[in-house]
């Protein structure tokens, strides 16, 4: 049995390493993409086109890339193109572009009516019903007041321009807080999303900030509900206390988990054999 | 009867005959594998047949679980596990015994196949261009639907072909596999463009012809259980309608008009595929049309299908066929989006947090393959990532790398393809429907 418990107890010790090595290896992904993204940024501000496209290249190809990252890889480089005179290298990216998401707003802010012009029509071509005149426009419902540690609902909708809305953030932070914490809302169908935020605990009430946003494909905002300059409030109660109470610290938890899983392996171990099984009815007959 | 107790511990035959089925499997519980579906039948067809299926929940939400089984008058038996995420089934094991030793059956996230490059085992058999459908149960077989329906099996090392059904009047249009009777074996649903579709009840090695649906002809089909009831429900579309059928257990499809509308979002219904895409226990809707955008539907706890925009991107494209299966390998096992195209280069979504994205340039060989059917599935000893199978005018066999596709081998023309463990040997077999016949590929 000892030995059963030493076992599982590293079984366990090696999934928490697994889990935690796959959440670094994730963020250090995020990391190299976002290197190459700036590079070849900063290469198309400064006028080298061929060199931004060569830069940019591996991440429009890289499976590791989120879509934004993706998308904004892919514009820099069809703008490079373009401004190149290639245009059928322009027109072949733009497609990609359009392949992913084909509400997409071009992120460009050189003002450029040949760019624009160039890549609406694109769009015209590609998409029926295209509008120029894209956007979207959102309206939403939150609690006017709730307690630190217990879940906040929100609920938004795309009034208009649902289509094009492919994710809706909630950014929240404790009043006198600079950075906000984000967290995505889920999809509810009928251009409804639905957040589920949960204050960070605390022994005195304190004020909730927030905003919402609503995004395209590529990640660029279409559509706020204020603002974070000028967010909304919640006045939250007291909660959950400041501290990780005992029975959430991470050895108990674990702790917990390998005695639990002890007692599990040693009854099946204590289970299995001629005598009924796990399943009911334990035993059956083929053919009787 | 101690003895035999002790014997078993020790994975030896018991005393009686009797032996233990294991059923393992290092699939998250419930993320990635919700139920499972127990089958046994003795190889004979006079012998008996037993399915149940069990949910993952309280006492039985881990695996392994086990079950006594005890041959009575059998000598060997069919013994096979369908694994169900979501309501939608995902995953089979297949295996037999001659009730001399216990028996282990793995639903395992990473089945990995054999080495070698893919061969044709025998001839080609049955009907030329065929559309096919697998069907697990007592043994694997394909049901091959050309001029008429055929039953490929294997043995001695070849494909073999006996007679099916009679097809109903019309072309044929669209036909999937789905256990209407809760018996763990798969029935076959067949659409014609004429007829209402009809359910073919499969009864040990063969099919009998049951009941229609109460419609008109339907252009596409598919199955889960939206209502969790514990039956798989059906879904149809056809032009601009889509419908949703709930089983009552014993196969009987009864039109529900509340919980699923196609609210004028689809126009030309081609192809449908369920799958747990937002990862939330529910089955959600798919819709491929002949030139429409694809378009989603959300499934929620109590069956009521939401439309949704932000699942897939609204491109046109006129579907030939499309499913919902794990493309990229990743650890949640979430259910990718691939697309076969009618005259163009297949496409390739991955589930990212419930939103399939479009990879295809990033995944796959390009130019991609031009397919009027793709299968997704570990067949090989490499790695874990699934591979794929392209059918079309030049068939591909591609490798699953850990970001992107590349073609294995090239494997002629073919219309459709399927994969399946049809020799029972635990590994995944290939079957193309060619211009020649069915075509049975194994490692």
């Amino acid at each position: 049995m000892a030995r059963a418990l030493i076992i599982l107890a590293h079984a366990a010790i090696v999934v928490g390493l697994l889990f935690g090595a796959a959440r670094a290896d994730t963020a250090a992904d995020a990391q190299a993409i976002e290197k190459f993204l700036a590079k070849g940024q900063a290469l198309f501000v400064d006028q080298e086109y061929a060199a931004a496209i060569q830069a940019l290249s591996p991440v429009t190809r890289d499976a590791r890339a989120t879509r934004a990252q993706r998308l904004r890889a892919l514009e820099i480089v069809a703008l490079a193109h373009f401004i190149r005179g290639d245009e059928g290298s322009a027109r072949a990216t733009f497609e990609r572009i359009l392949d992913i998401d084909p509400g997409y707003q071009l992120r460009d802010t050189s003002g450029s009516p040949k760019i624009r012009a160039f890549f609406d029509e694109l769009k015209k071509q590609l998409i029926p019903n295209y509008d120029p005149n894209a956007g979207a426009d959102l309206e939403h419902a939150a609690p006017t007041a709730g307690t630190a540690a217990r879940v906040i609902e929100l609920e938004v909708r795309a009034t208009r321009g649902s289509e094009r809305v492919f994710e809706i953030i909630v950014a929240t932070r404790r009043r006198g807080e600079l950075a906000y914490r984000f967290i995505g809302a889920l999809p509810r169908g009928d251009g409804k999303w639905r957040a589920r935020v949960t204050p960070r605990p605390s022994s005195k009430p304190y004020v909730l900030e927030y905003y919402v946003e609503a995004r395209d494909a590529g990640g660029a905002p279409i559509a706020r509900i204020a603002a974070p300059d000028t967010p909304l409030e919640i006045a939250l109660a007291a909660g959950g206390g400041d501290k990780t109470p005992w029975y959430g610290r991470w050895y108990v938890i674990g702790g917990a988990a390998v005695v639990a899983a002890g007692i599990t392996g040693l009854v099946i171990v204590a289970n299995s054999g001629p005598g009924p099984g796990t399943l009911p009815p334990g035993s059956v007959t083929v053919s009787p | 009867m101690r003895s035999c107790s002790v014997a078993v511990v020790l994975a030896l035959a018991s005393c009686d005959g009797a032996i233990t089925l294991e059923i393992a499997g290092d699939r998250p519980i419930p993320r990635t594998l919700s139920s499972i579906c127990v089958g046994i039948a003795d190889t004979e067809a006079i012998g008996g047949h037993l399915g149940q299926l069990y949910q993952l929940t309280g006492e039985l939400a881990t695996l392994p679980q086990t079950l006594r089984v005890d041959p009575g008058r059998a000598s060997r038996a069919y013994l096979w596990v369908r694994g169900d995420r979501g309501g939608v089934p995902v995953t089979y094991a297949t295996t037999t015994t001659s009730f001399d030793g216990d028996v282990r059956i793995a639903l395992d996230r990473c089945p990995l196949g054999r080495g070698g490059a893919p061969s044709p085992m025998g001839d080609a058999v049955g009907p030329a261009s065929a559309r096919l459908v697998t069907s697990h149960g007592s043994g694997n077989i394909v049901v091959a639907l050309g001029v008429e329906a055929t039953i490929i099996d294997a043995a001695g090392g070849k494909a073999t072909a006996v007679a099916g059904p009679a097809l109903p009047a019309g072309t044929i249009v669209a036909a999937i596999a789905v256990d209407v009777d809760g018996d763990c074996d798969d029935d076959v649903i067949v659409a014609s463009d004429a007829e209402a579709p009809i359910v073919w009840r499969r009864d040990h090695r063969n099919f009998t012809v049951g009941a229609p649906l109460d419609s008109g002809p339907q252009a596409a089909l598919a199955a889960a259980d939206i209502d969790h009831d514990g039956d798989l429900d059906l879904v149809t579309g056809i032009g601009s309608t889509l419908s949703l059928w709930y089983n009552d257990g014993a196969g009987r499809f009864t039109l529900d008009v509340d919980d699923l509308e196609s609210n004028g979002r689809v126009s030309s219904v081609r192809a449908l595929a369920l799958g747990d895409v937002d990862v939330d226990g529910n089955a959600d809707l798919i819709v491929g049309q002949s030139g429409g955008p694809l378009t989603a539907w959300l499934g929620g706890p109590n069956g009521l299908f939401v439309e949704n925009d932000g699942v897939v991107p609204p491109v046109p494209l006129a579907v030939a066929a499309l499913s919902l299966a794990d493309a990229d390998g990743d650890v949640d096992l979430d259910p990718d989006l691939v697309v076969a195209v009618r005259d163009a280069p297949m496409r390739l979504y991955i589930d990212r947090e419930g939103q399939l994205e479009d990879q295809s340039f990033v995944r796959l060989p390009q130019p991609a393959p031009i397919a009027s059917a793709i299968a997704v599935a570990s067949w090989d000893a490499g790695r874990c990532e699934p591979d794929a199978l392209a059918a079309g005018s030049e068939s591909l066999a591609l490798h699953g790398e850990p970001d992107a596709f590349t073609v294995e081998a090239m494997l002629g023309a073919a219309n459709d393809v399927v994969m399946i463990d049809l020799d029972e040997d635990g590994d995944l077999d290939a079957v193309l429907a060619t211009p020649e016949g069915v075509r049975w590929l194994a490692r």
